[in-house]
């Protein structure tokens, strides 16, 4: 306890031009017949430009809703709250994308920030050709169709398919792999800054999930795209990704370089988290699952939301909830005992080694 | 009887579709047949262990399901302690086929669909238990199932046993199903992705009770995943095997460790490889280690050994000639991989390498019906 007061909040990070998106204190509720369901609570969290930011948490962390957020397509009835700001990388007025007007952010999707959604396989109109929807894409945002086209021809080319096939192909053509990666370059069709993923792997083979993510680091550098991806699973974009946030019932638990995440993380639950992951290079004896359930987003406990689950809990945990605060140069946990959580709850060997 | 494993699989296929009218039938022609599962044969013994790991499409739910007698075969055999499951005039001495049915069970990959919303959990499970448990009146029934709940971590037992399948979170509705099949006791149990579908966090934890159960009640297990790690974990505690499969075929088999440590086949390193550990978050992703990424059509698999169009080892001898499983010279004589290189075949060595690196063209070429 006695570590926690000499211990600061997670200084703001670096100025504008270095954050693409700027999110503060964003909330996502959905009215219930049962109540309110918070399904995202007070998160802040900025994307840096260039960066690869993996944001990682279980069903139901509010992790979808984070990246929902990003864009303002939060369903209704849910209401976001809170500011998202985005940064043009020209320069210029901060836009604050919560704000936007339905035109406004009809424009802003796709050209600023673009999303691939989860269930991405079943993205496309079945009765349009791949070609057509780059074709309706480039229309409803006025661009040039020719010109557009040619890029769409190269975007088709950079994720290893064939341009003249599968322009011409319907949906039910692509095998999953195939569709998954003409949806990628689609949503690069109007080369957008960002590029915000839900689970962009979730119902694909392993080899397949692997290959897309060597293409999106390809594809990052030579677009010039920050890339946000949200998953379940952690050991998939750890490679991939500059930085992760851990998501637990509905909030941000641990934020830092992947390295510091994966090998020393700070938040009890993230160790745990890593623990139990069936990972191929571990001590099958070291692997354990963590005990208990996640919160009902109607009935998250008080306090620390982890305390339920948490060997570390104690009063302070069941009563007051932790703020994210600084545990080394770039890495915050949102946790009263982390030094407590390193020593008590030890990682697996291969991962600390 | 007592040199029978309790289940053989041999030379077994399964094909589907196809234009079987009688004109393509005369002329052999077989277009549009999806050859789900092609000649494998598999023995698995008592309290045996084996993951069956692929992608999607290369027919390890299908020769699962075959397996278990829930999809007849094109051609092969299942033989259940040495008897034929399709055999259809029992002699006397013969196990019936209802019990057979019986010793086969299957958990399906999506437990939350596969109980009846309407009814409770053990309204759910108590008709499998009449059928087969005929001796057992309700209290006994219900006693045995609370038991069974008990057993797998879902108490208080009477507690769930009232509640309603909506009511489970997805690892409870995944023990319910998985309940729902020990509660005959039977020989085999057919696992198809049962943990895929929930979180990480609980992976290990229901794998770790499948192994319990397999333990507590001598029950052998067909595990089915995609995922390397998952079938290396449960394989591996359990002492058995990964069987990896691709396009229908069993391309390598092995004690879990083995594959994972010593993997022969070039398309069980790529899955290998697709599985990275958290040990390697340093390392920038490299080059997938296949020639091309997308599987080929089914219907119209590459001929000879069918991974040569991805394979980066392939050389021109593969493109017409097909490798068998056949034991490595190895620790152990329990692993076999179906490669000419595996195997240094002298054939496959002066034949020319096959070069397409990554090129779509090429690759799609081979690939293009002739049509």
């Amino acid at each position: 306890m006695a570590t926690q007061h000499t211990k600061q909040k997670m200084p703001d990070e670096p100025t504008a031009e270095h954050n693409v998106l700027e999110i503060t204190n964003a909330s996502v509720a959905f009215a219930m017949e049962r109540g309110d369901a918070r399904v995202l609570d007070d998160v802040s969290i900025n994307v840096r430009r260039g960066e690869v930011l993996g944001v990682v948490g279980e069903s139901g962390s509010g992790k979808s809703m984070l990246a929902d957020s990003m864009l303002d397509a939060i369903d209704s009835p849910g209401t976001l709250t809170g500011d998202v700001v985005f940064n043009p990388p020209e320069g210029g007025e901060p836009i604050k994308v919560n704000d936007l007007s339905k035109e406004e952010l009809r424009r802003f999707r796709w050209e600023r920030v673009s999303m691939v959604v989860q269930g991405a396989l079943d993205s496309f109109n079945p009765t349009l050709s791949i070609g057509d929807h780059f074709v309706e894409t480039l229309r409803a945002h006025d661009y040039d169709i020719q010109e557009g086209m040619e890029r769409a021809r190269q975007l088709i080319s950079d994720v290893h398919l064939e341009p003249d096939r599968v322009l011409d192909a319907y949906p039910h053509e692509l095998s999953g792999g195939m569709k998954q990666r003409a949806l990628i370059a689609l949503s690069l069709i109007l080369d957008p800054d960002v590029l915000v993923m839900d689970e962009p792997t979730a119902a694909l083979d392993l080899l397949m999930q692997q290959s897309i993510l060597k293409l999106l680091s390809e594809l990052k550098t030579e677009y010039d795209l920050t890339i946000v991806i949200v998953t379940h699973d952690l050991s998939h974009v750890a490679r991939i990704s500059d930085r992760l946030a851990v998501m637990y019932a509905f909030e941000l638990l641990e934020l830092g370089p992947v390295q510091d995440i994966v090998m020393d993380p700070a938040h009890p639950y993230t160790r745990e988290l890593l623990n139990s992951i069936p990972d191929i290079d571990a001590d099958l004896d070291e692997m354990a699952s963590i005990e208990g359930t996640s919160p009902d987003p109607l009935n998250v406990p008080k306090g620390c939301s982890y305390h339920t689950r948490c060997p570390l809990a104690d009063e302070q945990c069941r009563t007051t909830n932790p703020d994210l605060i600084e545990v080394s140069e770039d890495h915050g946990a949102a946790c009263f005992y982390t030094d407590e959580a390193r020593e008590t709850i030890p990682l697996k060997k291969e991962v600390s080694k | 009887m007592s040199d029978d494993p309790l289940l053989r699989v041999d030379d077994l296929s399964v094909h589907f579709g196809g234009n079987n009218g009688i004109l393509d039938r005369f002329l052999g022609d077989d277009k549009g047949v999806v050859r789900a599962v092609d000649n494998v044969s598999l023995d698995i013994g008592e309290n045996d262990v084996v993951a069956l790991v692929g992608e999607s499409g290369c027919g390890k739910t299908t020769l699962g399901k075959a397996m278990i007698g829930l999809q007849r075969p094109t051609s092969g055999t299942v033989r259940f302690r040495g008897q034929d499951i399709w055999k259809s005039d029992l002699e006397p001495g013969d196990i019936p086929y209802k019990e057979i049915r019986k010793s086969l069970q299957m958990v399906h990959q999506d437990a939350g669909n596969s109980l009846d919303p309407n009814r409770t959990i053990f309204k759910n499970l108590n008709p499998a238990l009449k059928k087969w448990r005929p001796e057992l009146n309700l209290v006994e029934r219900r006693e045995l199932v609370h038991q069974m709940l008990d057993t797998v971590g879902l108490t208080p037992a009477d507690d769930y046993a009232s509640r309603y399948p909506h009511q489970l979170s997805g690892g409870e509705a995944q023990r319910t199903v998985i309940v729902r099949s020990m509660l005959l006791e039977p020989d085999l149990i057919l696992a198809d992705e049962a943990v895929s579908a929930l979180d990480v966090s609980l992976r290990v934890n229901l794998m770790d009770l499948l192994l319990e159960l397999q333990e507590m009640f001598s029950t052998s297990f067909v595990f089915i995943s995609h995922n390397m790690a998952n079938a290396r974990y449960l394989a591996g505690r359990a002492d058995g095997r990964i069987a990896v499969m691709y396009l229908g075929r069993i391309v390598e088999i092995g004690p879990a460790d083995e594959i994972i440590k010593n993997p022969q086949h070039p398309y069980t390193k790529s899955l290998l490889w697709a599985t990275s550990g958290l040990s390697e978050i340093n390392d920038p992703i490299e080059t997938p280690p296949v020639r091309k990424i997308d599987i080929p059509d089914p219907e119209n698999p590459p001929s000879g050994c069918r991974f040569h169009t991805r394979c980066p080892e392939a050389r021109e001898y593969c493109t017409s000639n097909t490798p068998d499983l056949s034991g490595m010279s190895g620790p152990s004589d329990r692993h076999e991989a179906a490669c000419f290189d595996a195997h240094d075949r002298i054939d496959y060595r002066n034949s020319e390498p096959l070069t397409d690196d990554l090129d779509i063209d090429v690759a799609d070429d081979a690939e293009q019906p002739a049509d």
